[in-house]
């Protein structure tokens, strides 16, 4: 007999409360695998947008994290494009809009300036891409024109009384963009009453390695007006506050799930020491050392917990992608449950289990043989 | 059983000399305000056979436990191979090593299985999984209990879980064997077959053995019993006198 044995033992001896602590433990690593996966997720779709549309860097309007409240005169891009070393200037605007009757309330649209660079990075599963020709035509995300059956030719009417024509549909590495709308940013502008306005700008620049003149640029725009923000597309990406709620939301809904994990496994282990006070009684009167009862305790409870991050992981894993099949969420998210995520998850069933039993571990190792024993 | 003539091995044979020595200890339990063990002094030499008797609550079991290092006196000292209990650097380490305990509720742990639960003392040892597995199936066959070796204590009758219980107690080789009423749920055919394996202990291996018990016949198997009364040892008697007790209430 080895001493895992008696570990294992003491985990099976009541099944089926040992099952229900690991369901707890589960739940809690399921929520923090599921959650920070999708936030994660959502943050990387945000950089494979800019990198595929090749953007080294982002001017929005400082302290404003979301590009839908950053607003910018669309006279800045012309600028911007004037500066040594800026290869290309592509203004944009974003906004949202709803279509209720198909359960979406949160669609993002981009205004672009049609048969630009940025257009490269849609890959087009029906239509064409914009044209500077157009007037009032659209392109969907694929995820989009699917849950609102518009194909190629339909009218979609992106505001009540608006009819837009459906002229491609597109697939992008950005999950956010396969559930949006792209316009002409005249269009865009008009339609949200918006004229002269934009966003932000996204710059690509000749030397995107070059440190030293991503600097020069950056100085030279913040010198052309107040209150502008010139950020690195990793840097920008970052401080989005979609991507900081969707992180912070997540860890704070897994801290929740994971103190009840704990608790759940810290009440399993006090009831399993209680019913067996005796039986420690007899291991001390048999020489074992407080510490070896502090590893035998710790050892049921971390067992438990990662029998739990076990199913928990796997539980996520599955249910992220049932997730991403539902209509409602518009392909919105795209969980990226890599194995930093999961590694996570697993360290997060090792500290439950570790807290969930060291409390109940001492309290059983302080214990004397004969208290024990007379119990 | 094994045969009764040949020496257990493991358990070396040793010369009669102090091996414990109880100095005016004290035992006062502050929340029932009780003085189990009320300035008992004794000496038990290597190799005796001692029972320690009396009526309930009298401080057998304490007194045992004090000397088994289970508990702690709350005054004066007890002394094993003339070092002081109190300053011992692991009491842990002391029991896992030294003392042996059999319990009248045999505590076998209900999830291991016979040869399972005789080794749950040899993790204090630095022995590897085959030298635990053989040294257990050896104590198991000493106590005749090799066939049973993988039953659990549920599938035991009560005899064969105190047989268990003792193998046990001699998994680390100690110097003395404890026992607290090791026949107290026995029947009398079980109970015999305990004492007879305490008396080749004692007579083939010179063991020390401490056997608390209320019944005078199993007393008598001990060379010498301690009498305590009310916490106090009140008198000693040898073998002869104590046959003779039983004798006189036949």
């Amino acid at each position: 007999m080895r001493f895992y044995t008696l570990v294992i033992h003491n985990v099976l001896r009541r099944k089926l409360r040992s099952a229900l602590t690991a369901a707890a433990v589960a739940i809690a690593v399921g929520s923090v695998v599921s959650l920070v996966g999708i936030a994660n997720g959502f943050k990387d779709s945000f950089m494979d947008f800019y990198q595929a549309a090749d953007v080294d860097m982002v001017v929005t309007r400082s302290g404003s994290q979301r590009r839908l409240t950053s607003t910018l005169d669309e006279s800045l891009s012309d600028k911007i494009a004037a500066i040594d070393g800026v290869r290309e200037v592509v203004p944009g605007l974003a906004d949202v809009v709803s279509f209720s009757e198909a359960n979406l309330f949160v669609v993002p649209v981009s205004g672009l300036i049609p048969e630009t660079h940025v257009f490269e990075h849609f890959r087009l599963t029906d239509g064409r891409l914009l044209l500077k020709s157009d007037v009032k035509t659209v392109m969907l995300g694929v995820d989009l024109a699917d849950t609102l059956n518009k194909p190629v030719g339909s009218i979609l009417e992106v505001v009540e009384s608006e009819p837009f024509t459906v002229v491609g549909i597109f697939e992008s590495s950005n999950v956010f963009e396969n559930g949006s709308i792209v316009m002409p940013i005249g269009d865009l502008q008009v339609l949200m009453g918006r004229e002269g306005q934009i966003s932000g700008v996204s710059i690509s620049v000749d030397e995107p390695g070059n440190e030293e003149a991503m600097d020069r640029i950056t100085q030279q725009v913040m010198a052309m007006e107040t209150g502008l923000s010139v950020r690195t597309t990793r840097e920008h990406v970052e401080s989005l506050t979609e991507i900081q709620m969707a992180i912070a939301v997540a860890w704070l809904t897994s801290t929740v799930a994971i103190l009840i994990g704990t608790l759940g496994t810290l009440n399993t282990m006090f009831m399993s020491i209680q019913e067996r006070i005796r039986e420690i009684g007899i291991l001390r009167a048999l020489g074992w050392e407080r510490r070896r009862i502090v590893w035998m305790i710790l050892g049921e409870s971390v067992m438990i917990s990662c029998i739990g991050g076990v199913v928990g992981a796997i539980a996520a894993i599955v249910l992220v992608r049932l997730l991403t099949q539902v209509p409602a969420v518009n392909g919105l998210i795209q969980g990226r449950l890599d194995w930093i995520v999961l590694a996570q998850g697993i360290g997060v069933a090792l500290l439950v289990g570790f807290f969930g039993g060291l409390l109940p571990a001492i309290s059983a190792s302080r214990l004397t043989p004969a208290q024990a024993l007379q119990n | 059983m094994s045969a009764t003539t040949e020496p257990i091995s493991g358990l070396k044979a040793t010369t009669s000399d102090s091996l414990i020595r109880v100095d005016d200890v004290v035992r006062y339990y502050p929340n029932g305000n009780v003085t189990a063990v009320n300035h008992v002094s004794l000496t038990i030499n290597r190799g005796e056979y001692v029972a320690i008797m009396g009526p309930s609550g009298c401080g057998k079991s304490s007194l045992l436990n004090l000397i088994g290092s289970l508990d702690l006196p709350t005054s004066g000292t007890i002394y094993f191979e003339n070092q002081s209990l109190a300053n011992h650097p692991s009491l842990d380490s002391f029991r896992a090593t030294k003392i042996g305990f059999v319990f009248q509720a045999f505590h076998l742990l209900p999830t291991l299985t016979s040869l399972e639960n005789v080794q749950v003392p040899m993790f204090t040892q630095s022995l590897t999984v085959a030298q635990r597995v053989a040294r257990a199936k050896e104590l198991l066959d000493l106590v005749g209990m090799s066939h049973r070796m993988d039953a659990l204590p549920d599938r035991l009758s009560i005899g064969e879980k105190q047989r268990v219980a003792i193998a046990r107690a001699l998994a680390n080789k100690p110097e003395v064997l404890l026992a607290d009423e090791p026949t107290g749920n026995l029947d009398s055919v079980n109970g015999q077959a305990v004492l007879e394996l305490f008396d080749r202990l004692h007579r083939v291996n010179q063991m020390t053995l401490v056997i608390i018990t209320h019944s005078p016949e199993v007393a008598q198997c001990a060379e010498r019993v301690i009498h305590l009364r009310d916490g106090r040892i009140s008198h000693e008697t040898r073998r002869e006198e104590a046959e003779a007790v039983v004798t006189g209430s036949a």
